[in-house]
């Protein structure tokens, strides 16, 4: 199997499934969800699901083995995909404390490799070759026996015997009656209960007949694009697509998509469905006769797509081409319920072919027949995915969607997600289903004859739609798309979008049965329920036995749901509705229910009380039986255990219901028609398939399998995945109903302020429990203490939710919950466990005693008018900002505070920004005061506002955001939620005159924001969807519909004030997290709004510290003794023992040098002679004079005298003028070269001084790397030396530079004493550029002559750069050896901010003998400098040699540890050597590229 | 695009029968006064409801709504007769674009609106927006810019939105007249009008809601939080701008290219050279030869010359 080899690693991020490229896309799939479930911690009972085209995946969790038969009697591929899908909730299940570590990867493994068997056989890219029954058969087997492996392994996990039974059948061609096929799974996982309980699943078979399915054209799936899958540790994943694809990613159990194309064909499909589950109780066969399909199911998924698993962060998808996604969150450990019957893979029909086994085979196990839900496919499944999606799963952070064009995306854990097109054709389906189920109780049959659907249902899906799974933070959808798309995300069961591609109109529907308030609440009639609009295309067309009915389970995901049955009639007339709409009733006590269980009484826990609202609103009545389990796990397996008998009656009951129903429903048609469009389209969704297959599930299990999955769905489903996907679904389910497609998750709707559903376990603890087994032991203490905080916070953010009223479940905070799981990594023990955690939430609310401490710091901007001072005053709840609709009412930046919850919040409330481009200035402004504030009071949310019905594509907010973001940093949008008001406003009428649904707009209008602020803060932002920010509506009109506690709520039932709390709240936690984890990137607030503190360059200013400087001198100490000074004094008295030598040029005789006129007419060997000679005697009369020199600045020092600064000057003037001879020292700075004209190209001129003798010389800078006719000066240079009280000699030198881009400054100033002969002090100022920002470097240091030979220098240095100041210090030694040698050693420290650098230099300089009047020398230092763990080794030489006598080489060569270096030659020469140089720069280059290839390579000839 | 083939006015049919025969009675007013047809501009930013209006007025959907979509340059016209008269509407693009006035889109409107005469401009806003702004300003400065001063003596304000509760419980109408204040007052600015240009003049101000979900009494029609049926009211001001008395505005080339430099002052060219040589250098000729006739030699330099003449 691929999926094996496809395991991913946890940590690897991306799983580019390009190696699986050339594997069918459902393989890449199950590979994917294989993968998936491997990942996923014991909770992850990722069922994998698998989109195939050709094949179909059944679903069988472990527990359940799907067995999935298609047989295509004719060419087929038969879809078969029996997903084994070992729902690991098993682990999850047994384990009721979260304490028990699960881990039960296994079994997950387990599940995918029964997956990837049943994948494999039936996904071989050629269907084909699957259409053995047999070898499905075996396969099944196989599957079996790893389920009982698993059991084998001593986990105690009541495995469901759930028989999944697909049966797809496809008749495309022709009306050929297809005949039951028979298939047959003989084993369908049998379960057993450790607990002893008897093994009441026992061996289900099931057969299923499909005959003459014939699926033409098999299910396709091409497989063309990328296909990327990313397992759950993928924290972004962003995708372009540009053609159309299907992902299935996670564990969505089943996703389909089909697409039949049935061009004006009418194709019959029988379906016939046997299927006989032998319980202990009794058998059960569904028979689904005649169900007409036509079929085409044609998956053509072409696209790239990407699907994250649930872990994924970000996901972002841009594809161009149609593309369908179904991505699951396998990471979250799906209900055990939902593993159990629901099977996503299969075509629609399969579905609810599906579905309705399922429920036979719940029914089996307790004796009833549910799920002779008849649905009528008709099939016209068609999935045109033409689009992208972007899915994410639950633990996605951020989901970022563009699609051009439709597209399909199932996310999450969508039970059963479909997406049907059917093209105008009405196909009859005869769906026949006779279940029977021999129980003990006796059987039942569900038959459901000819339910006629007419078949123009289409499920055009034109649009891109994203949804969010519960965890999600945010979801971008882009909605502008112009073409269609259905996306069902999260674990909604039934989620079904549809749109009309004529009608343009999209309608969803999706039966929320929780949250009905807000559903029926549509704020201005404009939100309208898709019940209803069933209902109306019911009216309209009342001669069709069109019922929609849609069941829903809702299963309470903390609670336990003993069994679930949504019924929901459908009120049309038509339809019989065997279900009175019970009463909603709001009990909270699940336990009355489970003793009730009776069918008609609707336990709803809470939200259900809505649904009886709905359900009398609407026609068709929701019959919603909830049996919540104890509140807490352990009761309610206890409880369950209790209850068995009443279990039984409930079941026993559920099957008379559903019994009841299927024989109304015969002709009434029970498959849920959504929409009966007036176009003569019928959408059909069953809905109904989906609650039977809930049904199914729980039926499957006899009362005990019921405990005992209970107990798996509780203590490990719900714990683990379970629980969570539970809730994902109710979630999804208003979610998709209620809320904007576009809108992250993180606005999902609040929960009606349902009383704290305390007993929720969610997915977390399940993690938790894992986590815990994996050992406490190797904490270190610093983890712990981490932990400690971690935990703390978790705390903290729990209290906050529950002051709030929100639950764990809520999509935001389970994904902040899971996020700081994640943080803490696997080493969290029990000690700081989710569960823990809640307790400690709980008991310090309870007492009341414990402070909270939380705080926030608001910064809220946005145009004028927009109502940013009237949200403050919204969340505050009182008016303290002043507001008014017509004047400018905030008119300065202010601060305002206020408690919520007990939670002090801050706001900065700032005047409203200008629009007009041209009033940016003013923004910039007034921004500047925002971050005066700012500093003061560091926000940790940014609320940027504005309105909701006023956003149009023309750009017209860019020009304020871009101030906002150069003002502010792009830093700020990092934490910003994006607020728009006046959410309750209608939406706008679409193309069709009639309005856009709500969330349509929303999505729209969010996104147009999202982008505008991409689009301000530029590039890097937009492909990084990570970064998109949240979106929060708000509505402060007075008037804003309100809920029964007053709360204002949406149109889409948001209580939107809370909401945006939570999603501050979770925004800061989860900052603080970060910062708390990863103190090496700390998320402080200077960081995120740009006040970013730039370390120093340590090693920069370690080594300006570390040069060795020469001490400035008075005018009279020139060329003396000085401590620094090169030219020891001890040299003078040396030279003076030659002085026979002195009197060598006296005693030349008379030399006459020549002309040149003269020099030109000698022989070559005359001239070299004369040159010789004459060298000779410049040499000596160098000496000389130096010797004078030095005598007499001996004289000086012993008579104490100072000398004029006329003396200071030019000591070789008088040399002869045309022997072109250095001058001998002293040698002021030398002047610079002038132009042989005053041309104006060539500036010189303009800086130069023109007073030679003075201590201030002003020269201008060239630099030689200009342009062409650049002028090159761009700078100038200034030094003066003089004394400071006669006594302190000082000099300063200053170098200015100034071009287009930046000005440079470089001033260098120093003074220094001295201490009698052998100590001199010098201070000194420094002033230079270090990056952009000046550098004051104060510094001193002390240099002593300690003995004759050996020098050595202290010194130290403040630094002043930014706020930063760096202290260095350095110690320096000089020792010369002989006269020509000198060893130069130096090491400092420099420190800064507690960061250090060390380094050291040692330096070997060469002298020529005759030093001063030689030039050659030569030097060669090593340096090392240590810094953050880094050591950079360089060596440098330094080379001065003489060529000849009219030229000289310099070379300078460097090269470091890092294998970098440069050589530097530098020739000067009178003589015309260009021609020779140009020949030496190539070899020279040659040689060293040869050396060191890398090696930068520089040559300068000056002449 | 005047070219356009002429269509009957079928959406007039579509009104309920109320405002049908109010619509009727207008065009029976135009009939009166011998007007076959009235050109109607709609100008104004971008999203405020423009093409919505169109459409609501015509009774059909004439113009292409695209809630999102920034519509395009083009500005379309959207012709109808019923019974002799005709209905022109030229519906504009939005004038704003990221941030600035888009200058391009005024003078696309410009050339198309040539030879064209505008009879009533609608200005149009929305009502539910609380504050105005220097876009609004330059908005209307730059339709001031375009078509001239005096359009706005043949303009209405259209407010969109109207049927809208206003916050903190203002009174609806309260706030409609502090809305339409403000806005009046930026057209007043933004065109720079003088107060003597609007003598006897107020720009009227009218509501719509062209909103699907706008109330409907109980005759079916259309009508705003304050009772009135606003489709009627609407052609109810657009025919009294029509017949206020200003001129319409007749947008001739000089209007959309503006004045001709090269034109101005041509002929008065021979008549400056007439007077140059006249009046400038004839005297100025004059003053010189008698300069030069008068002119007294210094002695040296006859002196000067008189060694020349000697030495030569």
């Amino acid at each position: 199997m691929d999926s094996k080899s496809v395991t991913p690693e946890p940590t690897n991020p991306f799983y580019a499934s390009s190696g699986q490229s050339g594997k069918t896309y459902a393989s890449v799939v199950a590979a994917a969800a294989a993968a998936a479930a491997d990942k996923e911690d014991g909770g992850a009972v990722s069922s994998a699901k698998e989109l195939d085209s050709s094949s179909e995946a059944v679903s069988g969790n472990s527990d359940k083995v799907g067995a999935d038969d298609l047989s295509d009697s004719e060419k087929e591929k038969p879809n078969l995909v029996g997903d084994g899908k070992v729902s690991d909730e098993v682990d999850g299940s047994l384990k009721e404390d979260s304490t028990t570590p699960e881990a039960t990867p296994k079994p997950e493994v387990v599940s995918g490799e029964t997956i990837g068997v049943d994948d494999v056989s039936s996904l071989s890219p050629k269907p084909e070759a699957v259409s053995d029954g047999v070898g499905v058969v075996e396969e099944n087997k196989k599957v079996k026996e790893d389920v009982e492996d698993i059991k084998d392994d001593g986990e105690s996990k009541i495995e469901n015997g759930s028989v999944d039974v697909d049966v797809k059948q496809a008749s495309t061609d022709g009306e050929s009656e297809s005949k039951v096929k028979d298939v047959e799974e003989e084993d369908v996982g049998t379960k057993k209960d450790d607990e002893g309980e008897s093994e009441l699943g026992g061996k289900v078979d099931v057969d299923d007949k499909s005959d003459n399915v014939i699926e033409e054209e098999g299910v396709e799936l091409t497989d063309k694009g990328d296909v990327i899958v990313n397992s759950s540790p993928v924290e972004s994943v962003h995708v372009d697509v540009a053609k159309p694809g299907v992902v299935v990613v996670g564990d969505a159990e089943g996703s389909e998509e089909l697409k039949i194309n049935a061009d004006a064909e009418t194709l019959e499909v029988a379906n016939k469905f046997d299927q006989i589950g032998d319980d202990d109780s009794g058998e059960f066969e569904p028979v689904s006769d005649k169900a007409i399909e036509e079929v085409e199911e044609k998956f053509t998924s072409e696209s790239d797509s990407i699907a994250d698993s649930s872990k994924l962060e970000s996901v972002d998808t841009s594809a161009v081409e149609p593309e369908v996604v179904a991505a699951e969150s396998g990471s979250e450990p799906k209900d055990v319920e939902k593993a159990n019957g629901l099977e996503k893979g299969m075509t629609y029909a399969e579905v609810i072919k599906a579905a309705s086994a399922v429920a036979d085979n719940g029914t089996k196990e307790e004796e009833s027949v549910l799920g002779g839900i008849v649905d009528d496919a008709e099939e016209g499944v068609k999935l045109n995915n033409k689009g992208d999606f972007v899915v994410d799963s639950s633990a996605i952070e951020a989901v970022n969607v563009d699609v051009a064009k439709p597209g399909v995306v199932v996310v999450g854990d969508v039970e059963v997600s479909e997406v049907l097109e059917t093209d105008g054709n009405i196909p009859d389906v005869h769906n026949k289903f006779d279940p029977i189920g021999q129980g003990e109780g006796g059987e039942v049959e569900l038959e459901s004859d000819k339910a006629t659907e007419e078949g123009g249902g289409k499920l055009v899906s034109e649009g891109d739609s994203m949804v969010d799974s519960s965890v999600v933070d945010s979801v971008d959808a882009d909605i502008n798309v112009a073409e269609p798309g259905v996306v069902v995300v999260g674990a909604a069961k039934e989620a079904v979008i549809k749109e009309d591609d004529k009608d343009d109109e999209v309608d969803k529907t999706i039966s929320n049965i929780e949250e009905p308030d807000d559903l029926t609440a549509a704020y201005d009639g404009n939100f309208e329920l898709a019940v209803k609009e069933i209902s109306e295309a019911a009216k309209v067309e009342p001669d069709e036995p069109k019922v929609g009915v849609e069941v829903e389970e809702l299963p309470v995901s903390e609670s336990l749901k003993v069994g679930s049955v949504d019924a929901e009639e459908d009120s049309i007339p038509a339809a019989e509705s065997q279900f009175e709409v019970r009463k909603v009733v709001e009990g909270d006590s699940a336990e009355e229910d489970e003793n009730k269980l009776p069918v008609e009484d609707i336990v709803s826990s809470r939200e259900f009380s809505f649904g009886g609202k709905e359900v009398d609103q609407e026609p068709s009545g929701e019959g919603v039986t909830r049996v919540d389990g104890s509140e807490s796990e352990e009761e309610t397996e206890e409880m369950i255990f209790g209850s068995s008998e009443a279990a039984k009656q409930f079941l026993a009951e559920l099957e008379k219901a559903s019994s009841g129903i299927e024989a109304h429903s015969d002709e009434a048609n029970i498959s849920n028609n959504m929409s009966d469009r007036i176009d003569g389209q019928i959408v059909t969704d069953s809905d109904e398939d989906v609650d039977t297959e809930d049904e199914g599930e729980e039926k499957m299990f006899d009362t005990a399998a019921l405990a005992a999955l209970l107990k798996a769905a509780t203590g490990g489903g719900s714990s683990e995945g379970g629980n969570f996907t539970i809730t994902s679904q109710d979630g999804t389910k208003l979610f998709s109903m209620d809320r904007p497609a576009g809108l992250s998750s993180s606005l999902r709707p609040l929960k009606p302020a349902a009383a704290p559903r305390a007993n929720r376990s969610n997915i977390f603890s399940n993690s938790n429990v894992t986590m815990a087994d994996e050992t406490e032991i190797n904490l270190s203490e610093e983890e712990k203490q981490k932990l400690e905080k971690l935990q703390s916070l978790r705390v903290k953010f729990l209290r906050l939710l529950q002051r709030l009223g929100h639950s764990a479940e809520d999509s935001i905070a389970a994904q902040v919950l899971y996020r700081l799981a994640l943080l803490a990594g696997r080493q969290a023990g029990q000690l700081f466990s989710l569960d823990a955690a809640k307790k400690k939430a709980v008991e310090s609310e309870a007492e009341g005693n414990e402070e909270l401490i939380f705080s926030l710091n608001i910064l809220v901007l946005g145009k004028a008018g927009v109502g940013k001072s009237a949200t403050i005053n919204s969340i505050l709840g009182n008016q303290i900002a002043s507001i008014d609709a017509f004047g400018l009412s905030t008119t300065s930046v202010r601060e305002i505070s206020g408690t919520v919850n007990g939670v002090k919040i801050t706001f900065i409330d700032t005047p409203g920004l200008k629009s007009a481009a041209m009033d940016q200035s003013t923004n910039a402004k007034m921004l500047s005061s925002v971050k005066k504030v700012m500093k003061k009071c560091p926000p940790d949310i940014v609320l940027y506002v504005d309105r909701l019905d006023t956003q149009t594509r023309d750009l017209n907010n860019l020009p304020l955001l871009r101030t906002i973001t150069a003002s502010l940093g792009t830093s700020i949008w990092k934490n910003a939620i994006v607020t728009l008001t006046h959410a309750a406003s209608a939406p706008p009428d679409g193309p069709s005159g009639t309005p856009l649904s709500y969330d349509v707009f929303v999505a729209q209008c969010s996104h147009i924001v999202q982008q505008s602020i991409g689009q301000a803060v530029g590039d890097l932002r937009l492909m990084n969807p990570s970064l998109m920010n949240p979106v929060s509506l708000v509505e402060n009109h007075p008037l804003c519909r309100k809920n029964r506690e007053g709360v204002k709520v949406l149109p889409n039932g948001q209580t939107w004030r809370s909401q945006l709390l939570l999603l501050c709240y979770s925004l800061k936690v989860l900052s603080e997290t970060n910062s708390l984890l990863r103190p090496q990137e700390p998320l402080d607030h200077r960081k995120v709004f740009g006040f970013r503190v730039r370390s120093p360059p340590l090693p920069y200013l370690l080594s300006w510290l570390l040069q060795s400087r020469a001490h400035p001198k008075l005018p009279g100490d020139q060329g003396g003794d000085s401590v620094d000074s090169d030219i020891e004094i001890d040299d003078v008295s040396d030279s003076e023992q030659e002085d026979g030598e002195d009197d060598e040029y006296d005693q030349l005789p008379p030399f006459k040098p020549l002309r040149k006129t003269q020099l030109a007419k000698l022989s070559n060997e005359q001239r070299k002679a004369y040159f010789e000679e004459y060298d000779y005697r410049v040499k000596l009369l160098q000496k000389k004079q130096w010797r004078e020199e030095l005598k007499r600045m001996k004289e000086m020092k012993k008579n104490g005298k100072k000398l004029g600064e006329s003396e200071f000057g030019y000591p070789g003037e008088e040399d002869d003028p045309e022997n072109g001879a250095p001058a001998a020292v002293p040698v002021p700075l030398p002047d610079m070269v002038l132009p042989p004209s005053f041309d104006s190209d060539n500036s010189a001129y303009r800086y130069r001084y023109l007073e030679p003798t003075s201590q201030l010389l002003t020269r201008p800078v060239l630099d030689t790397h200009g342009w062409d006719h650049d002028c090159g000066y761009d700078g100038v240079n200034a030094e003066h030396s003089l004394a400071l009280a006669s006594r302190f000699p000082a000099t300063a030198t200053v170098q200015v530079t100034k071009d287009k881009k930046e000005f440079n400054i470089h001033l260098d100033s120093s003074v220094s004493a001295k201490h009698g002969e052998n100590g001199s002090t010098m201070a000194g100022f420094d002033i230079q550029n270090v990056g952009k920002q000046l550098a004051y470097v104060v510094r001193g240091e002390t240099k002593f002559k300690n003995l004759r030979k050996n020098k050595t220098t202290v010194g130290g240095s403040v630094t002043f750069l930014g706020e930063n100041i760096a202290t260095g210090v350095k110690l320096e030694d000089q020792i010369a050896l002989g006269k020509r040698l000198v060893l130069v050693g130096s090491t400092g420290t420099m420190r800064s901010q507690g960061d250090s650098a060390y380094g050291a230099n040692l330096e070997v300089r060469l002298r020529e003998a005759d030093f001063p009047i030689g030039q050659d020398q030569s030097s060669f230092g090593l340096s090392l400098v240590k810094w953050r763990g880094d050591l950079a080794l360089g060596a440098n030489l330094q080379s001065q040699v003489s060529v000849g006598r009219n030229s000289k080489i310099a070379l300078r060569a460097g090269l470091n540890n890092k294998m970098s270096g440069q050589i530097t030659v530098r020739t000067s020469s009178s003589d015309q050597l260009q021609i020779a140089l140009t020949a030496i720069l190539p070899i020279a280059m040659s040689i060293y590229k040869s050396i060191r290839p890398e090696a930068t390579n520089d040559k300068y000839s000056m002449y | 695009a005047a070219l356009q083939t002429l269509r009957e006015w079928i959406g007039i049919q579509q009104f309920p029968p109320a405002t049908q025969s109010k619509l009727l009675e207008i065009l029976g007013k135009y009939k009166e006064e011998d007007v076959s047809s009235l050109t109607v501009l709609v100008m104004g930013k971008g999203g405020v409801g423009k093409s919505s209006t169109v459409n609501s007025v015509i009774g059909e959907k004439a113009a292409a709504v695209s809630t999102f979509q920034s519509e395009g340059l083009r500005p379309t016209l959207v012709s109808r007769t019923r019974s002799g008269f005709t209905l022109n509407i030229i519906d504009t693009p939005g004038l704003i674009e990221g941030g600035y006035v888009n200058d391009q889109a005024i003078n696309i409107i410009k050339r198309f609106l040539l030879n064209m005469t505008i009879d009533v401009l609608l200005y149009v806003d929305r009502l539910d927006v609380y504050r105005v702004d220097d876009l609004d300003r330059q908005v209307v400065g730059a339709i001031t810019d375009a078509f001239g001063k005096e359009i706005w003596k043949k303009s209405a304000l259209v407010l969109t939105h109207a049927q809208f509760s206003p916050p903190d419980g203002l009174n609806y109408n309260h706030f409609v007249s502090k809305r339409s204040n403000a806005l009046l007052k930026v057209i007043q600015t933004g065109a720079q009008l003088k107060k003597q240009d609007l003598q006897g003049f107020s720009i009227p101000v009218i509501l719509v809601e062209n909103s699907g979900r706008c109330h409907k009494n109980e005759s079916d029609e259309k009508i705003l939080p304050c009772g009135t049926s606003w489709i009627p009211n609407l052609f109810n001001k657009i025919t009294e701008i029509s017949f206020n008395g200003n001129k319409a505005i007749h947008v001739d080339k000089k209007l959309v290219e503006g004045p001709n430099p090269n034109e101005r002052g041509k002929k008065l060219i021979p008549l400056m050279f007439a007077f140059q040589y006249l009046l400038v250098m004839k005297p100025l000729v004059r003053a010189i030869k008698s300069d030069v006739s008068r002119e007294s030699k210094p002695a040296w330099e006859l002196r000067d010359s008189g060694l020349a003449s000697r030495r030569s």
